[in-house]
């Protein structure tokens, strides 16, 4: 329960301003986006008429489409594997008394931390001798690695907050571990793994490093690859530029807004247990 | 087979999965560039022990000491200035009734979900010297203040930093909202009781009460900057000279670029330290001021 | 926790395999399957499908034409297919270097000159010597001395311009200045026929409110290019050599380096560089100069054909006058970047009889036709200029290569670049650091390069 509104009008002005600050430069890239092919703009301005064949250029001519399909295989299998993993890990660190318990999750933690450049050069020279490189797995499977940390923290901090009381009923019963969390469990935690599936696939949507360094195959380039090789090449095409940038940032935006409630909410629950 | 040691086994088995990614994709390439920042290597050839030579050559460098020092700036623009920024705008808005409420929070949001790739592509436009920045400067007659941003020897850290607020408020914001939700009325009640005013309000109530979502908006924010490579590789690529490097970009150039991986490594490996220190920095001194 | 029966934890497990399973069944439809697998120790001519994987950096008119090329190959020889891998000039040698260290390695790559990317990779073993197909081809005929130093290496890496034969050339380029005829009529300039007839003009493009040089330098290495259009000029052919060929007597710190370096600062401090160098790059400043901006732009002739298209007979060229008036014309050039064969390639014969189609006289002729120049003297002299710009490079080239005043680009000398030389060349250009020590620093870097060999 929160207290009576004090600062109603000022604070709706300030988010309102806010919000409109965060939009314009977005708002001015989808515009550029809609001008005529060769324009050279210098500021925000409303395109003639709507053109949206610059889209339709960027996905052809530009290989786009072929780039999003890739982004999208990645980011599905990512999401996949780090759902699966990071539910069975943060169950264990969650519900469960081990010994190791607390090493183990600090360990965890830890990959949480680390940077992406520190593991990429042995990464790359790993699945190099693997003969990975310039194979989807050569993404996926780091990127399952490293959100399933984020992904057992999370999913961990969902389950310790699960009222002992359910599980203890259900054990008497006679159920098993596996379902406990399966009947019990898993349909309370909607709300944190929608959190989890849309962070997880916006992460592995908007990776940038890793693909780079793996992926030196033309068709294998993910979508911000993709816009980043397109803009240095193409670095008189603004109005491509801004279509390709819209492409890629789509879906995830579309994904974003769909849920955004939920998910909202998810960070909420999320937050609180930190 | 109810038996003790089997039972003992199952958390164990509902790690593994977790573990066998996180093992070899994390852990071991991790030691793996610890060991290779020993290392002189161009990737092709043999390796050649130099013990703490990469160290050496690291701590003396100029450039290397630079990279690390635009990385502190970035992190007063991607850290500091978004958290203090979104403390009002989250305290000053949180408790309003506007329709559309949550619409206008998640647009807040939005940069997070926007790759760095686009983000970095986009503004590179809109800061160009011809771009929509400089436009709405001259149109308000403001010429002399017109330059190229991202071209710049002095501005161009500061703009890539402000890219990095922009992109960064809507995370604090959300995380304080949530924040805010936590304090329990109770307290704002003492204080109203108190006779305490909208400030010292905020200073007893609000601010402790947010000491843990501050700490790990900070947190994320700092990491970050120390990490920011995408950002800077599509627009500046570390120019104009060396005023954008830091040290993602260093690591990947000397990697992949110059073919210097032991030195990369060593880099990677300094970056690693003073990210876990920031990172045990700040929740120490969260957890030092406890309400 | 109770044990849940082995049953039921089957079940769980089966569930989950199936999940991986399908996961990767998504996953399989893209990952490595590339189509026309090739058998080792197969030539082209021999059936069966070949692709033939190449990387190149061009762009532009000349990648039209080579590909273009490319498919006249294909042509001829029905069961081969080119690939064209194309990247931007600054990130090409770190995406060359990853994808020639993976398991799907080109077979055909560009390399460029000296040890700025073809060093490194001859030293790790990366790319052939072409020695036997340069005489079953004659290609150590084809081309003149001067352009066979800078095709050669010692097989260590060790030594540029003597040894193995390692690239071919196709196309040449050499640096000079493009300029708006238009614009030098209404400024009342003559074409300079000195240096100081250059700066000059410079001096009354600025007074008269126009950019006197284009420049797009946020890839760092166009403002190389700029310096060497001056140190062509006051630097001896000693010195430029010696730095290129790995001289240790010459240094990076030579008066003459330094005096070419403080007058491209007096330049910018002058306001003779396009205010929004830094940030734009050549594509753009090129752009910029065919819509009208700018009275100079310092470039390659690699950018001859789109500028004639673009500009007609309003563009026109000429190499960096002399100091002395009457004198030979210096100009810094290659014989461009070559055709490599990589170590890892299966059909090296193939692309040995690619490389020779690519770079035979036909091929030459088509690039002259477009304004490009060629490493070949071409039989007769150029059949009918396309433009005259094409033209005015054309007679550029010939005039340096039968004077001998060709100059190599001084950035063949190491292999990092971007990490020194480019940055303090963007500093010292822009006044933020002094020529003596940004030269040194430059020094120092080649000084460590040199000993590491």
């Amino acid at each position: 329960m929160t207290a009576a509104p004090r600062t109603g009008t000022l604070g709706a002005a300030i988010l309102i301003a806010f919000a409109a600050i965060t939009v314009l430069p977005i708002l001015g890239v989808v515009l550029l986006s809609l001008q005529p092919e060769q324009t050279q703009l210098s500021g925000f301005e409303l395109p003639d008429r709507l053109h949206f064949e610059n889209y339709a250029r960027a996905f052809d001519v530009a290989h786009f489409a072929n780039y999003l399909q890739s982004s999208l295989i990645v980011s599905i299998a990512v999401v996949v594997g780090t759902v699966v993993v990071s539910t069975l890990s943060g169950y264990a660190f969650g519900t469960m008394r081990f010994a190791g318990e607390n090493a183990l999750f600090y360990l965890l933690l830890a990959g949480l931390i680390i940077p992406f450049e520190a593991v990429i050069v042995p990464l790359y020279v790993e699945l190099r001798a693997g003969h990975l490189t310039n194979s989807y797995w050569s993404v996926i499977l780091p990127l399952i690695g490293t959100n399933s940390a984020f992904g057992t923290f999370w999913m961990r901090a969902y389950f310790r907050a699960v009222p002992r009381q359910l599980m203890e009923a259900a054990a008497l019963d006679g159920a098993g571990s596996l379902r406990i969390l399966w009947k019990v469990l898993l349909p309370g935690a909607r709300p944190a793994l929608l959190t989890l599936v849309v962070l997880v696939f916006m992460w592995s949507w908007n990776e940038f490093l890793l693909p780079l360094v793996m992926l030196s195959r033309e068709d294998l380039r993910t979508a911000p690859l993709g816009l980043a090789f397109f803009a240095g090449r193409y670095t008189t095409d603004r109005v491509g530029m801004a279509a390709a940038a819209v492409m890629v940032a789509l879906p995830v935006v579309v994904l974003f807004i769909a849920t955004h409630r939920r998910f909202v909410h998810g960070m909420w629950v999320g937050a609180l247990k930190q | 087979m109810k038996t003790r040691r089997g039972r003992a086994a199952l958390p164990y088995l509902y790690l593994l999965p977790a573990f066998l990614f996180f093992v070899p994709f994390v852990l071991v390439p991790f030691a793996h560039t610890v060991g290779l920042s020993f290392y002189d290597w161009d990737g092709l050839t043999r390796a050649a022990f130099t013990g703490f030579e990469n160290y050496r050559e690291a701590f003396a460098s100029p450039l290397v000491r630079s990279a690390f020092g635009h990385a502190l700036v970035l992190i007063f623009f991607f850290g500091v200035l978004p958290v203090l920024l979104a403390l009002p705008l989250a305290v000053g808005s949180s408790r309003t009734s506007v329709p559309g409420r949550n619409t206008l929070r998640t647009l807040i949001f939005l940069p997070q979900a926007i790759s760095t790739v686009v983000v970095g592509v986009s503004w590179g436009w809109i800061l160009a010297l011809d771009g929509p920045i400089n436009a709405g400067l001259r149109a308000l007659g403001l010429d002399w203040a017109a330059v190229d941003w991202l071209g710049s020897f002095t501005w161009a850290l500061p703009s890539l930093g402000i890219v990095g607020t922009w992109t960064l408020i809507g995370l604090c914001v959300t995380l304080f909202f949530a924040g805010l939700q936590q304090i329990p009325v109770s307290l704002y009640d003492a204080a109203a009781v108190d006779g305490a005013g909208p400030w010292r309000e905020f200073l007893a109530v609000t601010l402790p009460g947010l000491k843990g979502p501050i700490a790990v908006a900070l947190t994320v924010t700092v990491i970050s900057a120390l990490r920011a490579f995408d950002l800077i590789f599509v627009t500046t690529r570390g120019g104009p000279g060396t005023e954008t490097v830091v040290p993602g970009i260093l690591i990947y150039r000397r990697a992949f670029e110059d073919g210097r991986l032991g030195s990369a490594a060593a880099i990677a490996v300094i970056l690693s330290i003073v990210v876990f220190a920031v990172t045990f920095l700040i929740n120490r001194i969260a957890d030092r001021r406890a309400p | 926790m109770d044990l849940i029966p082995r049953a039921r934890r089957r079940y769980a497990l089966h569930g989950l395999m199936a999940a991986l399973v399908i996961a990767g069944i998504l996953v399989g439809c893209g990952s490595n399957d590339r189509d026309g697998a090739v058998e080792p120790g197969r030539d082209a001519a021999a059936g069966g499908r070949h692709a033939l994987e190449v990387w190149t950096p061009e762009s532009g008119t000349r990648l039209q034409l080579v590909q273009r090329r490319a498919d006249e190959f294909s042509a001829a020889h029905p069961d081969v297919k080119v690939n064209f891998t194309i990247r931007d000039f600054g990130s090409y040698p770190a995406q060359l270097k990853l994808a020639l260290a993976s398991d799907s390695a080109p077979d055909v790559v560009i390399g460029n000159l000296g040890w700025s990317l073809d060093g490194p990779l001859i030293k790790a073993g990366q790319l052939r010597a072409l020695d036997p197909w340069a005489t079953r081809y004659g290609w150590d005929k084809r081309f003149a001395e001067v352009a066979q130093r800078q095709m050669r290496f010692t097989d260590d890496g060790k030594q540029f311009g003597r040894g193995s034969i390692f690239g071919i050339p196709y196309a040449a380029d050499v640096i000079g200045w493009f300029y708006n005829v238009g614009k030098l009529k209404i400024l009342n300039i003559g074409v300079p026929a000195t240096l100081d007839e250059l700066e000059a003009a410079l001096g009354t493009a600025r007074r008269a409110g126009e950019v006197p040089i284009m420049l797009g330098n946020r890839p760092q290495w166009p403002g190389l290019h700029l310096f060497y259009l001056v140190s062509g000029d006051l630097a001896s052919d000693r010195e430029i050599n010696g730095i290129v060929f790995g001289d240790r007597s010459v240094k990076w710190t030579a008066p003459s380096f330094v005096a070419s370096a403080r007058k491209l600062a007096q330049w910018n401090a002058k306001g003779y560089i396009a205010a929004g160098a830094n940030s734009m790059s050549p594509d753009d400043a090129l752009a910029k100069f065919v819509r009208g901006t700018g009275v100079f732009l310092p470039t390659g002739s690699w950018n001859a054909a789109e500028l004639s298209a673009a500009m007609d007979d309003n563009v026109a060229f000429f190499l960096t006058p002399p100091i002395r008036k009457g004198d030979p014309r210096r100009a810094t050039g290659s014989v461009g970047y070559g055709w490599h064969i990589t170590a890892a390639s299966r059909q090296a014969d193939l692309a040995a009889e690619f490389i020779d189609f690519m770079t035979q006289e036909a091929f030459a002729i088509q690039l002259a036709a477009s304004g490009d120049i060629s490493p070949l003297a071409i039989g007769g002299g150029l059949p009918q200029a396309p433009s005259r710009l094409a033209g005015e490079i054309f007679a550029a080239w010939q005039s340096v290569l039968a004077n001998g005043t060709l100059l190599p680009y001084l950035d063949f000398s190491a292999p990092d670049g971007a990490e020194v030389l480019y940055p303090t060349m963007q500093s010292i250009i822009a006044g933020q650091e002094t020529p003596e020590r940004g030269l040194a620093l430059i020094e120092q870097s080649r000084e460590r390069f040199l000993d590491s060999l």
